[in-house]
């Protein structure tokens, strides 16, 4: 389990699908399969990463499979702090 | 052009029987790039000289900006890729536009291959650029840049996984002989037999520019049907028999096709068509123009602008462009209606659960699809007969009664 505070990232994801948290999957489900994250939302995931976390997204590393969790989002977050 | 020609099966065999063969690992390096040249050769003694020049462009490119080039000097070296991109398609440049071949928008014109070249050589450049080095030797990459099954029409081979079976490149086991031969059958049963009939129950399409008299409604949604089965098993089959074909000689391509006639929704349908492109334009393209924003809005203006270049990547005419941006504005919408039914996403899951409301979705997949066929089958410099053959299709001039 890494450090990162994952609140900013559930009330994103809650925003997204309208903002009812008890709808939320699971930190370790796939947003993507469950149709919450898709190539349209990245930009707006990346932005929100850069401003909340002071973390630089590099354009190689924008792609569904790094972000396809909070489990992963956070690690990823963890890992390039 | 084709890979069921006679001479690429010639190649094919030759090439199979090389690297089948006891030689050092290095010897089979050299001889699978020989026949790569060998196969560029055989269409147009100029073409190995042009795709060295291309690749030795891709190749600074890559040592550029792994070294940390300014992007306006990545640019600059950019822009002679912009003539084998276009150049090769645009009317005056080559003779005979309305060929069918143009559905696929597999050409043969400046030389075999020269765009699906160059598409590769700036993905290798990108990623130096993201400092995702590529790790081929010169002659590695000129022969993955090269490798004859996938040089007419993709797929579009990444570096990096073309270089997980490369790098190790043995003799190719029983298994590889036997896997690849059956998918080389598979896709000659798709181009040679299903594209073809398709292609003769498309004639009211492919035709109409001489023939526009007298098409019924009927006959010209069954020619539209036609067109659509025609582009895919046409694209399906030569990508299965390029992957057959690496396969025989050991190396094993990524899919491009995954059923996109079967899915619920556009964006669905290009993560079952033409992955290798769809890949490219979205990684390379859409992305980098949505940048990392907050916009709602930039994401829809990165989508239309992405596809229409796609189009005309295809081919810079007007069909084409307007197929693009008919995609483009497709993924849009979608993306709109998405948007609007993840905010009630209880609802969403229940839709998504109910078989009824796939195949509704399917359905309608699928004519979006077909009718952006349309813009690209009857003469794609011209949009005058695809508007006439969109009215016959609506009951709009024709005979009507099909």
């Amino acid at each position: 389990m890494s450090g990162v505070d994952r609140e900013p990232l559930r009330a994103h994801m809650a925003a997204l699908i309208g903002g009812d948290r008890s709808l939320l999957p699971a930190d370790g489900v796939s947003l993507v399969d469950e149709g919450i994250l898709d190539s349209f939302g990245l930009a707006e995931l990346a932005a929100l990463i850069e401003s909340q976390y002071g973390v630089k997204v590099p354009d190689g590393d924008m792609s569904l499979g790094n972000f396809e969790s909070i489990d992963r989002i956070a690690g990823w977050i963890e890992a390039h702090r | 052009m084709e890979l069921i020609s006679l001479h690429a099966a010639v190649f094919l065999v030759a090439a199979a029987l090389a690297v089948a063969l006891p030689l050092p690992k290095i010897a089979r390096r050299v001889a699978l790039l020989g026949f790569n040249l060998g196969f560029l050769w055989s269409f147009d003694p100029l073409a190995p000289v042009l795709f060295l020049g291309i690749s030795a462009l891709g190749l600074v490119g890559c040592r550029l900006a792994a070294r940390g080039a300014p992007a306006g000097v990545l640019a600059l070296l950019g822009l002679p890729f912009l003539v084998p991109l276009f150049l090769p398609k645009l009317p005056w440049f080559v003779d005979g536009e309305s060929d069918i071949g143009n559905v696929v928008g597999a050409r043969m014109a400046m030389f075999i291959g020269a765009s699906y070249v160059t598409l590769r050589s700036l993905h290798t450049i990108i990623e130096a650029r993201r400092q995702r080095r590529v790790t081929f030797g010169v002659l590695d990459y000129l022969t993955w840049n090269s490798f004859f099954p996938t040089i007419v029409a993709g797929p579009i081979e990444r570096a990096d996984h073309f270089a997980l079976s490369f790098e190790r490149l043995g003799r190719p086991t029983g298994e590889d002989l036997r896997e690849g031969a059956v998918r080389m059958f598979q896709g000659l049963v798709k181009k040679a037999v299903l594209a073809t009939l398709a292609l003769e129950w498309a004639k009211p399409i492919t035709t109409f520019a001489v023939e526009p008299q007298g098409l019924g409604t009927g006959e010209a949604w069954v020619a539209l049907y036609a067109i659509a089965l025609y582009a895919w098993f046409d694209f399906a089959g030569y990508s299965d028999m390029a992957i057959g074909a690496a396969r025989m000689m050991g190396i094993r391509l990524a899919e491009n096709f995954d059923n996109p006639y079967l899915r619920t929704s556009i964006a669905e349908f290009w993560r079952g068509w033409h992955l290798s492109l769809s890949f490219w334009i979205r990684d390379y393209l859409f992305l980098p123009l949505c940048g990392k924003s907050k916009s709602k809005v930039r994401p829809h203006v990165a989508a239309i602008v992405s596809m229409t270049l796609c189009g005309a990547w295809h081919a810079p005419n007007v069909g084409w462009t307007l197929w693009g941006l008919c995609h483009g504005a497709g993924l849009s919408v979608h993306q709109g209606w998405t948007g609007w039914l993840r905010k009630r996403f209880a609802l969403k899951k229940r839709l998504a659960g109910n078989w009824a409301v796939r195949v509704v979705a399917i359905g309608l997949t699928f004519h979006f699809v077909a009718l952006t066929w349309v813009l690209v089958s009857i003469d794609p410099g011209r949009i005058g007969p695809t508007v006439e053959y969109l009215g016959v299709l609506f009951g709009v001039g024709g005979n009507g009664g099909g």
